[in-house]
């Protein structure tokens, strides 16, 4: 059904862009309709959605689907670029942002990624912008939370090789933890979509490790937990980053290991965001499940680009309105950007993964 | 008589010994069993070819004796204050013995001119150049003259006499000994095949071994430090040679030979026949050739009047360096004629081509030392000891590698006819780019790539060439990229569709095709189109490596992988630097021990270290260590957890480099490491 609205709007989003083609406009690049990004991509879109709506104005931003491909994200980003946008909000993943930047850079046309943590998205790029924390951030934070709170010594590391966001997760949380004086038993590498993969975590527990940071995605993690047998497992505390935003993660870790925790960019029971709660309220009644964290962050960047857009600029006076974001206030944190394009003292969520409901609030952490 | 007995006995066998034994054996009429002699003499080869040697030195040189003045000169004889002890050798100015000195009980090494020579007034002139030059020179790294006469019939030098072995005689014997998968090896002494790994393990050796009762008889080099040992030594010939200069004086003659390492592992300058005085401003005449043809500078071998000064002996000495480094000379040619031409005219291989362990600085250095333009060498011996010990302290060193452009001008400055062709292959394309332009002239554009395409046999070349033509003219930014996007999904369908031979053609090319079409505006396009099946590609050459059978083939698809750990791309590096980890021989240890020198991305350099510690072979913890100096701390760290893994029961080197770490959780690390509290 989603991909099928998706569908909709994308066909939606070509018409409407091609009858005004040329005219200022915002531009939306999500994953509409990919197998694995889908799920995150219509989250991060009904977030879109609400806050077009939240912010009053008749006004209609392009969508364009990404396909969750850095060619089909470069291909739509040239087609937003073609159609007019002179500032583009999306994508959601550090590969895709990584096209981005280049597409961004050669048009002279920005983008605020909501969610793509990668350190590298915004490197010594004027046009590049996000609306989240990036990995070195999460990093240090699930660090120190580790050594200090959790008192893990002894860590292990399994890194999904074949996306920059695990390699950049995986190597800032290993230099972090190592600072703290923690110890790296091993680096664990796999492929998604490797078979061979599925025994990683019992090749972990037969370390002599503490715990381990499992620093893929959701879905991939989970099947790893579900195929994982070693004895020891029950004694093991795992961490992981905002890419385990899966429910099923969610059901299966609480009864295969010892503890879990997660950063994450937004929790509805977050104390201390006063604005969260009329967004929780809103979401959930339109949309009857409360809103993840790319619904979330996809609000936040969604208004704040509205609340700065003017038809009258171009691609580089766009790039200068999002560089003067100051104390703009959002449901998943105060923003103010720094001259590299990120969110100062961006907060950083800290999950714990419990059994039978959704994830514990436990804490929140500035850089 | 208890065979044990007779085993000792033989272990110390004279080649009389044998022979009397033999011929024992063979009076009381028994047949030979040749086992059991070799049993009781397991040095009778060794026996035989000293024999041979004996002989075959007679043979050469008349008599191992010389008469003069109807004195016989041989073991026993006396030559005025001297009485000749044994022989040490026989050099281009005669014998060398090992003899007494009479008066003051001393053992010297008596340097005699055959009789004949004495009739020769160059070879006279020469004996006395050396003893007047090595007399007015006292240094610690210089055999000294202790006595010199020169009268009548008679001319000797007595010297300072090192026991020992000179650096051509480690050269020959390294190329020979059995090195592959030791540490150690016994390069002098009767069997160059003893182990000695578990006599020398835990001991520190700086190459040689003092004497130790207990050591092998013979020198030791230990191969994990060999790099250092051999800049140690040139180092050290750098010393001498800096005194020789201050005292005035150019050696003209430094090569292996003439560097003689004691077996208390310091290293003497010998042979001061050619110096000549720096203030002798004369130009050497045409034809004039003095030197050993390998070793000379450009300067030396050129028929043009040069002048020879300090640098000619810094060259002579890189040039050793570079011979001791990779066991090969840089410019060994078929003749005098050929090697000389080739010092004029060639460059030499970088010795890390030769032996890819080397540290890149340390090539760095050589090559400064071997530049052809004097002006481009080190100016004095002391900036060069100085760079070599910078080298040796794990300091930055002074010299800079030549850089790409560099290496292009000089090539172009060298190879002019080459240049000019390649310039001819250039404007084909730019021809072939203005044909396909003019939409109507297809015709024409085929003759012109018939042409090409006799010019230039491999397909894949020419149609890189053709392609990245046609991107070129495009002139819309636009259709470019759009291009570049259809290649990118063009190597992607072949990855799906399996054709992993093709995927691996078309990476080899297509970055050439975009640089060469949208110069380095394409690239951050064409790495982020490909990033992903760049990875795939990694793991299919994975799975191919799993598949395959033959050597030959597994060392095909390691040979993708290699290539797939230099891209700058720090993701696909590192997934290449994991499978090499898991499946690399030593060949992949030798590239990523280049890849570590060569990425300035942290994520491919830990990557790197990360496979160099999971190979696991200690032999390149030097070249680890080597890039301690990083001023990122995070990359320092993995060099500690590198030479950790590499070195467990070793940690001298983790000392050496990591003892001052400023970095307080990089001490703290390095304390764990030391205490082996994991």
């Amino acid at each position: 059904m989603r991909q099928r609205v998706a569908a909709l709007l994308v066909l939606f989003g070509l018409l409407v862009g091609g009858c005004v083609e040329r005219k200022p406009t915002v531009g939306v690049l999500l994953p509409l309709t990919s197998d694995d990004l889908s799920g995150w991509g219509n989250e991060a879109y009904e977030g879109f959605m609400l806050a077009v709506e939240d912010s009053g104005t008749e006004f209609q931003p392009i969508v364009q689907d990404t396909g969750g491909t850095v060619s089909g994200t470069i291909g739509a980003f040239e087609a937003l670029v073609r159609q007019g946008a002179t500032v583009v909000i999306g994508p959601i993943g550090t590969d895709a942002a990584k096209a981005a930047a280049v597409v961004a850079r050669r048009h002279q046309v920005p983008f605020l990624t909501p969610s793509a943590t990668g350190v590298e998205v915004t490197a010594d790029n004027p046009f590049a912008f996000r609306f989240c924390y990036d990995d070195g951030d999460a990093a240090e934070a699930l660090a120190a939370f580790a050594r200090q709170t959790l008192d893990l010594k002894r860590i292990a590391v399994v890194v999904d090789l074949g996306t920059s966001y695990s390699v950049g997760l995986a190597g800032a949380f290993e230099e972090a933890f190592s600072r703290q004086r923690g110890v790296i038993v091993a680096e664990i590498g796999y492929w998604a979509d490797d078979p061979s993969s599925a025994d990683v975590l019992d090749r972990v527990a037969a370390l002599d490790v503490d715990g381990a940071l499992m620093a893929g995605y959701g879905g991939d993690v989970a099947r790893m937990v579900r195929a994982a047998s070693h004895e020891r497992l029950g004694e093991l505390v795992l961490l992981g980053g905002d890419g385990w935003d899966s429910d099923e993660l969610r059901e299966i870790l609480p009864t295969k290991v010892r503890d879990a925790y997660h950063t994450s960019h937004f929790h509805v029971d977050d104390p201390r965001e006063a604005s969260v709660t009329p967004f929780v309220e809103r979401y959930t009644a339109v949309h009857q499940v409360p809103p993840s964290d790319f619904a979330a962050l996809m609000y936040d960047s969604t208004r704040a680009v509205l609340s700065v857009f003017d038809p009258s600029l171009d691609g580089v006076g766009m790039a200068k309105r999002l560089d003067s974001i100051r104390e703009w206030p959002g449901v998943t944190g105060v923003i103010s950007m720094n001259p590299e394009g990120n969110p100062t003292e961006k907060g950083i969520v800290l999950e714990r993964v419990i059994l039978g409901g959704p994830s514990r609030f436990v804490e929140r952490t500035s850089r | 008589m208890p065979p044990d007995r007779e085993t000792d006995r033989s272990t110390h066998a004279t080649p009389a010994r044998v022979v009397r034994d033999m011929s024992r054996v063979l009076e009381v009429d028994h047949p030979i069993d040749a086992d059991e002699f070799r049993r009781r003499y397991p040095r009778l080869p060794d026996a035989l070819k000293a024999i041979h040697r004996r002989a075959e030195r007679r043979a050469g040189s008349g008599a191992s004796t010389d008469v003069r003045d109807g004195r016989h000169v041989g073991i026993g004889s006396e030559l005025d204050d001297y009485r000749i002890i044994g022989e040490i050798g026989r050099g281009g100015m005669g014998m060398v013995y090992e003899a007494e000195q009479l008066s003051l009980g001393r053992r010297v090494a008596l340097k005699v001119l055959p009789s004949g020579a004495l009739r020769n007034q160059r070879a006279v002139d020469r004996f006395r150049r050396e003893a007047t030059a090595v007399a007015r020179l006292s240094h610690p790294r210089i055999v000294a003259v202790h006595g010199f006469n020169i009268s009548g019939d008679s001319a000797y030098l007595a010297m300072e006499l090192v026991r020992g072995l000179d650096l051509a005689d480690i050269v020959d014997k390294l190329r020979s000994a059995r090195t592959h998968g030791r540490r150690f090896v016994l390069i002098s002494g009767p069997d160059l095949d003893v182990d000695v790994s578990e006599w020398a393990r835990g001991r520190k050796l700086v190459g040689t071994v003092p004497g130790d009762p207990r050591a092998p008889e013979g020198i030791v080099i230990d191969l994990r430090n060999y790099q250092h040992m051999a800049a140690s030594i040139a180092a050290d010939a750098a010393d001498a040679l800096r005194h020789a200069h201050a005292h005035g004086i150019i050696h003209r003659d430094i090569k292996p030979s003439n560097l003689l390492l004691s077996e208390n592992g310091h290293v003497k300058l010998s042979d001061f026949g050619l110096a000549k005085g720096i203030e002798d401003q004369s130009l050497t005449k045409t034809g004039d050739f003095v030197g050993s043809p390998a070793y000379v500078s450009p300067e030396q071998a050129s028929s043009r009047r040069a002048r020879i000064d300090e640098r000619s002996d810094i060259y002579s000495l890189g040039v050793t360096l570079y011979e001791l480094l990779t066991l090969h000379q840089p410019f060994a040619g078929k003749d005098v004629a050929d090697a000389l031409r080739k010092i004029i005219t060639k460059d030499p291989p970088p010795p890390t081509r030769i032996n890819p362990r080397l540290s890149r600085d340390l090539e760095t250095i050589v090559m400064k030392a071997i530049e052809k333009d004097p002006d481009k060498r080190y100016q004095s011996a002391a900036e060069f000891g100085d760079d070599l010990r910078r080298f040796l302290n794990y300091e930055p060193i002074l010299a800079r590698p030549l850089g790409p452009i560099g290496r292009l001008a000089r090539s172009m400055q060298r190879n002019r006819i080459t240049w000019a062709l390649a310039g001819m292959g250039l404007t084909i394309v730019a021809l072939l780019a203005a044909l396909t332009v003019q939409g109507g002239s297809g015709g024409r554009a085929s003759v012109i790539l018939q042409e090409v395409g006799r010019t230039i046999s491999d397909p894949e070349t020419l149609g890189a060439l053709q392609s990245a033509s046609e991107l070129a003219v495009d002139l819309s930014p636009d259709e470019r990229q759009r291009r570049i996007l259809e290649m990118a999904d063009e190597v992607t369908r072949l990855l799906d569709a399996g054709d992993l031979e093709l995927v691996l053609q078309r990476l080899r090319t297509i970055d050439v095709k975009v640089a060469l079409a949208m110069g380095s505006a394409g690239a951050p396009l064409l790495a982020e189109t490909l990033r992903s099946t760049k990875v795939r590609t990694v793991r299919a050459v994975r799975d191919a490596i799993g598949r395959e059978t033959t050597a030959q083939g597994r060392r095909r698809w390691l040979l993708a992988l290699e290539r797939l750990l230099g891209d700058p791309d720090s993701l696909v590096a590192k997934n290449a630097a994991v499978v090499l980890g898991e499946v690399g021989d030593s060949t992949s240890l030798g590239r990523l021990v280049d890849a570590l020198r060569e990425r300035d991305d942290r994520v491919g350099k830990v990557a790197v270290l990360r496979a160099i510690a999971a190979l696991g072979d200690p032999s390149v913890a030097e070249h680890v260590a080597d890039i301690a100096r990083s001023p990122d701390p995070w990359v320092r760290f993995h060099v500690l957890e590198t030479l950790e893994a590499l070195q467990p029961e070793d940690l001298e080197l983790l000392t050496v480099v990591f003892r001052g770490d400023e970095t307080g959780w990089i001490q703290h690390r390095y304390r764990m490491a030391r205490e082996g509290d994991r």
